[in-house]
């Protein structure tokens, strides 16, 4: 197995006031490794997840991702680097349609010359969409629908 | 049973149990309305003439604008009671700094510079209004709450209580001209309404104004900058206030300590009755301009009726319980 490190993460520690949730907490991937993090209730998962994707920021440690030396500030740093996280429960907008939550923070934009105003390529994203949901063999009907109409396991 | 043999009240319940078609009768209802208003209305003798309809149409400009911005806040999921009192104080700003009336300590700067600062004064405002609610996660409705009071003493405070009239042609111009029987502020709004459209419906920014307002941990989650997002709104509704304070003021060539008072409600009311959601996340400015025309019609209606000026705040707060009702009607049916 190639032995390259994809993330590392080292002595990471991160308190909720008094609450200990991660304490000197030593964590790595592999390139191609595939990896499951298990624990209690309560042991401070999600919190090194939440860490690695940008949502909380670590109290010391260091996070080294390809062998760089990186500071993850927000989920947008992290999508940067190609770190994207599924959420259990945050995951879906339920106002706006498929196509809006597929996009979501990753619009694709026509940028205006000032750059002041990205227009957004709704045809686009709307055909990707259905070429996407099409590869995987789901029919969800239209993708203009809004989300909330679905039932979970549909999406 | 056959296709053939479904009558027609069931197929028209399959066809409302169809969420899309639910969904569009439900968004577009400010028209249902607005055309049994006017039906209605039609009934008054001279109500439906060209000076009328003009005057309808003035007077919602004032309040259009102000309900642009509102439902930028709206769909984040916050509102902005401050705007009536932006309004007059960004107006009885640029006042001063012209310095139209010789009584009037003023500064007799240009309106070419007065007009920009004003501008950037709402802007300011409203910006401020969105860092409190953001940044000190203080509940919107009690930083606009404060703004609304606080400016309005400002406002008040600036001259002591005292008007100020006159200003220069160029502050004006907006007001006075006109194409054809149609006057250019008249255009103006519409124009603004059509770019927010646009930017609501069609850029990235109005995108994540509907992904905040739906969810806002989601939307942090996905990286869209929710504080900032929500920000930009405030300050835009400052600056559409802003806008609608230069409106106004140019229209009556003054600035009143007074002016626009109460106007906030009907900024929320034509909001909401026009299907912009309280509760963030739905809404469309089509809608919104829709209440704006409900209001300025039901206005009209009252005053060519001769109806005593002390029913209007009935009819108003009547109006403001039925966009507010119709608001959880529709959330709940949806």
């Amino acid at each position: 197995m190639a032995e390259e490190l994809l993330l590392e993460m080292k002595g990471i520690n991160k308190n909720f006031g008094a609450v200990r949730a991660l304490s000197d907490v030593d964590f790595h991937i592999f390139k191609n490794e595939i990896v499951g993090l298990v624990g209690d209730n309560g042991a401070g998962k999600s919190t090194l997840v939440k860490i690695i994707s940008g949502v909380e920021r670590a109290d010391s440690g260091t996070i080294r991702y390809l062998g760089r030396e990186v500071s993850i500030q927000s989920p947008d740093d992290a999508k940067q680097l190609g770190i994207e996280t599924l959420y259990q429960n945050l995951a879906l907008i339920n106002n706006l349609d498929v196509v809006a939550n597929l996009f979501l923070g990753r619009e694709l934009v026509r940028r205006w010359p000032l750059g002041i105003v990205n227009v957004l390529r709704s045809g686009e994203m709307e055909r990707q969409t259905t070429e996407i949901l099409g590869r995987m063999k789901i029919n969800l009907g239209s993708v203009r629908e809004k989300v909330q109409v679905r039932s979970g396991g549909q999406l | 049973m056959t296709a053939g043999t479904v009558t027609t009240p069931n197929r028209l319940r399959t066809l409302w149990q169809r969420p899309e078609v639910r969904d569009a009768i439900l968004d577009n209802l400010i028209w249902l309305i607005l055309a049994i208003a006017l039906f209605g209305f039609s009934f008054i003798p001279g109500y439906f003439s060209g000076p009328v309809l003009i005057n309808i149409l003035l007077h919602s400009t004032f309040l259009g604008i102000m309900v642009i911005g509102e439902t930028l806040c709206l769909l984040t999921g916050n509102f902005d009671l401050s705007v009536e009192s932006v309004l007059a104080f960004t107006a009885m700003f640029a006042a001063v700094l012209m310095g139209t009336r010789p009584p009037t300590p003023g500064w007799g700067i240009s309106p070419l510079l007065a007009l920009p600062a004003m501008l950037a004064m709402g802007a300011l405002i409203g910006a401020f209004n969105g860092v409190c609610v953001t940044k000190l996660k203080i509940n919107p409705f009690i930083v606009t709450l404060a703004t609304l009071i606080v400016f309005r003493g400002l406002t008040i405070i600036f001259t002591m209580s005292e008007a100020v009239i006159r200003f220069p042609l160029i502050y004006k111009a907006v007001a006075t001209l006109s194409v054809g029987p149609i006057p250019a502020l008249v255009i103006v709004t519409l124009g603004l309404y059509a770019v927010f459209h646009l930017v609501i419906s069609r850029t990235a920014f109005g995108r994540k104004l509907f992904a905040v307002g739906g969810d806002r941990d989601v939307s942090f989650a996905f990286g869209l900058e929710p504080d900032r997002v929500v920000i930009l709104a405030f300050a835009l509704s400052g600056l559409l206030a802003a806008v609608a304070g230069w409106f106004l003021s140019a229209r009556l060539d003054a600035a009143l300590p007074g002016m626009a008072e109460g106007m906030t409600f009907d900024v929320m009311a034509a909001a909401v009755i026009g299907g912009v959601s309280l509760k963030g996340g739905k809404g469309s400015l089509a809608g919104a301009l829709g209440g704006v025309l409900l209001l300025g019609a039901i206005n009209a209606a009252l005053t060519v009726a001769l109806v005593s000026p002390y029913w209007y705040r009935i009819v108003r707060g009547l109006v403001i319980f039925l966009a507010v009702g119709l608001d959880t009607l529709k959330q709940r049916l949806h």
